[in-house]
Parts: structure tokens; C-alpha cells; sequence
């Protein structure tokens, strides 16, 4: 397989709040750093592509982005609460309503969909494109201080199955992940039966809960190895009252860890060369300049 | 504040800072140490790495062995596969070493994050 067949794909769709082209942009950018050999391709609608010529400079957008797929979509309303810091709460709409849908959409015979949040920061997925595996997730995670996730990312309710991350998908274009997929989409169009066959909130419409249904079904209604699991390996996750603190360089991050449990701890923390899910979105956006800068040293993109 | 107070919370914030940096970088060690080998998955650790060598010292030039999920991999080339796990084992103590000595210079917050 040529490696114009193996990708990393993300979808973007600005609101009022949050620019996740800029987001794009960026971990696209890691994505060309740490693993050179993937192209990449950005999922968007016209509106923000639009916004996108004004506001990021054609030659970086040519350097991190192969391929650009516009389509149109109506997102239904699906307001999510952000934080940034423990001090300040927002809501913001959560455009995620056609994730499934990049089973279609990627231009890749092997895809990895990540999140605008994700920084690629290793080449520790590199094996996976090697591999025979047609889905991978990441079923574990955890945050800057070693920290469990919060319950609802451990299990969809109390005694509930498992929750699965839907922040990197791999997949290859085999009957097994088409029907992974397919399964996605009927739990989406479901939501409501399925919130209740799985007790939790129906409030917020989350891919995470999708994919974890997804795998339960498709394992049959078990804890099984249809979906590998990136061999156990955690993702480190920056909780949305976590802040940013510096860019030492593209791959260095020194955060400040706020501790959920006993409040007045805020800590620092230092990750090298290490995959970040920086879930505090408007702290990359306070950082976004120095993170281009540290990423692209070299490129002569901005 | 009581300038033996400051010291010990001072002190206090650096043990904690200094004990997570310390899971940090033994993490990236076992994710460094993590071996995708003919579609199985191994740990290069010193127990795979001595089995693999007490298979090729008895002449075997290929073995079946189980990887970390219990899965049966045949391994056509023994000594491959010892040297994929070597420089696995040995890429993950390096940079742990490194790493290590690092924060063992580091006497104080400000050290740890090159300020």
C-alpha cells in the first residue's frame, strides 16, 4: 500500500466561540511533524472554509493539508459546557452530528480520525498502519496527574458497559469497519432508545456513547477484542480546567493541573514528546501563536 | 507568612511535581518499550528478552510465542525479533535515563520546567 492510501483526517466546523479551523490547523501541523509520512485531510462546510481563506496564511494550509472535503451539513443544536480553569464556564455548540460519517468521506484506504483537540506529538499510532487491524480506540485514558477519568468516561452509567474514546479512530475500509460505522449511525439516529436501554443523559449528543455502543453490540453485547485498543495505551487527557502554562517546543508542554478532588492543588506538569488531548479549548487558542511557531520551526509557513 | 512555612509548602509542591514528572516519564518508557511484531503485541521486557535468547540458544531458529493478549505469533526469525526487542528495551532505559537524571538535578520547580 502506497502511502498516499494512509491519513489522518479531522473534521471542522467553527461556531460563534471556538475556531477549530485555527484548532486544525495546528494538529495537523503536529501530525506533519511527528509523522511526516501521513497526509492529512480536513472535513469542513463552506461557511468555514471561507473563513479559513481569510484567516490562515495559503502557505501554512498547503503545508498541513493534502486534501480538503467540504461538505454542507445543518447540525442540530447541541450546546455543550466548556470550562477554562475552574473560574470560568461556557456553553458553545458541539458540531458532531455527522462523525460517522467519515467512513465515506475520508479519501484514505487506512484513516486516522482525530479530534482538532489531539496533538500528535510521538509516532507511537505508526504501527497500526502497518497493521491488519480493521478499528482501533482508545478504551483508556487518563489525566496530567495519573488521574482515572471522571465516572461517565470510565462506563456510560453506574454498572454500565464501558465507555470508549471517539477522540482518535483508526480504521481501513474493510467490511468489518463499514459495519462499525453503519452501527454508529443507527445508534445516532436512535439516541433516544438508546439513552434509555443504557441510562445515561440524553442532554448532549456525544460520539463517545455512539462508539461505545457501537463496540458493545459488535462484540456481542460483551467486553471483547473486536476493537483494538492501541494495546492498552492511555490517552493523556488535559481536563478543561487544566491550563496551558508554556510551549518549551513543538513536542515539550508545561501545563498547570488543577486536582478535582482537593481543589486549592494546581500543579505543574511537563510532557515531552507525548500525544496531548488539550481539552481546554480556549487555552489553545491563547496559545495557538506559540504552538504554530514551535511546530512549524523550519517550514517557512507564516 | 512564616518564612519555615513558605519553605515547607514550597518543598511540599515540589515533591508532588517532581513524583508526577517521575510517572510521566516512566509511562513514556513502557510506551517506548511496546513491540508490534508479524501482527502480535510484545513488551520488551527483560522476560521476553530472555526467553527469546533461551529459545535461540537451544538452536531454534523459529518459534510460536504468545503475545501480551495471549494471541500466537509465529515468529519465522528469532534473531529479528531479539534485536526488534533490544533496541526497544534498550531505546525505552535510555530515554528514562536520561530523563531521570534530569529530575534528579533538579532540585526545585523551577529546574524541572528549564525556568
Amino acid at each position: 500500500m502506497s502511502e498516499e492510501e494512509r491519513g489522518v483526517c479531522m473534521f471542522a466546523y467553527n461556531n460563534d466561540k471556538m475556531d477549530y479551523i485555527q484548532f486544525a490547523h495546528l494538529a495537523a501541523a503536529y501530525v506533519k511533524r511527528n509523522m511526516p509520512n501521513l497526509n492529512t485531510c480536513l472535513i469542513t462546510d463552506n461557511g468555514t472554509y471561507s473563513y479559513l481563506k481569510d484567516s490562515i496564511p495559503d502557505k501554512l494550509h498547503n503545508k498541513v493539508f493534502d486534501t480538503v472535503v467540504i461538505q454542507d451539513v445543518t447540525h442540530p443544536s447541541n450546546p455543550r459546557r466548556h470550562y477554562d480553569s475552574p473560574w470560568t464556564e461556557f456553553s458553545a455548540q458541539f458540531s458532531n452530528s455527522n462523525k460517522h460519517e467519515i467512513f465515506e468521506l475520508t479519501p484514505f484506504e487506512r484513516t486516522m480520525l482525530i479530534d482538532t483537540d489531539y496533538f500528535i506529538m510521538n509516532n507511537d499510532y505508526a504501527y497500526v498502519f502497518d497493521s491488519d487491524i480493521p478499528i482501533a480506540m482508545h478504551k483508556y485514558a487518563r489525566y496530567l496527574e495519573h488521574q482515572p477519568p471522571y465516572m461517565n468516561e470510565q462506563q456510560l452509567s453506574d454498572a454500565g458497559i464501558h465507555h470508549w474514546w471517539s477522540t482518535v479512530v483508526y480504521f481501513d475500509q474493510s467490511e468489518e469497519s463499514r459495519v462499525f460505522f453503519d452501527t454508529w449511525a443507527h445508534v445516532k439516529d436512535n439516541w433516544d432508545y438508546y439513552h434509555l436501554l443504557y441510562q445515561f443523559p440524553p442532554g448532549l449528543f456525544r460520539t463517545d456513547f455512539c462508539v461505545s455502543i457501537a463496540a458493545h453490540i459488535l462484540n456481542g453485547f460483551n467486553e471483547n477484542t473486536f476493537v483494538h485498543t492501541f494495546d492498552g495505551m492511555k490517552m493523556v487527557n488535559m481536563d478543561q480546567k487544566d491550563d496551558i502554562v508554556e510551549i518549551k517546543s513543538a513536542n515539550d508542554i508545561i501545563l498547570l493541573s488543577h486536582n478535582r478532588q482537593e481543589q486549592w492543588k494546581n500543579i505543574l506538569t511537563r510532557y515531552e514528546n507525548t500525544n496531548m488531548h488539550l481539552m481546554n479549548k480556549l487555552a489553545i487558542s491563547r496559545n495557538a501563536q506559540s504552538m504554530l511557531e514551535k511546530v512549524t520551526e523550519g517550514w517557512d509557513v507564516l | 507568612m512564616d518564612e519555615r512555612l513558605e519553605k515547607a509548602l514550597e518543598f511540599g509542591n515540589y515533591r508532588t511535581t517532581l513524583a508526577n514528572q517521575k510517572r510521566n516519564v516512566i509511562s513514556r518508557m513502557q510506551n517506548l518499550q511496546k513491540v508490534h511484531y508479524n501482527g502480535g503485541s510484545f513488551n520488551a521486557s527483560p522476560q521476553t528478552i530472555a526467553f527469546v535468547q533461551a529459545l535461540i540458544s537451544v538452536k531454534k531458529k523459529s518459534s510460536v510465542i504468545l503475545d501480551v493478549k495471549e494471541n500466537p505469533i509465529e515468529i519465522e526469525d528469532l534473531q529479528d525479533f531479539l534485536d526488534t526487542l533490544i533496541s526497544a528495551y534498550t531505546e525505552g532505559v535510555n530515554e528514562y535515563k536520561v530523563q531521570m537524571d534530569k529530575l534528579k538535578k533538579a532540585r526545585n520547580i523551577k529546574k524541572i520546567m528549564d525556568w
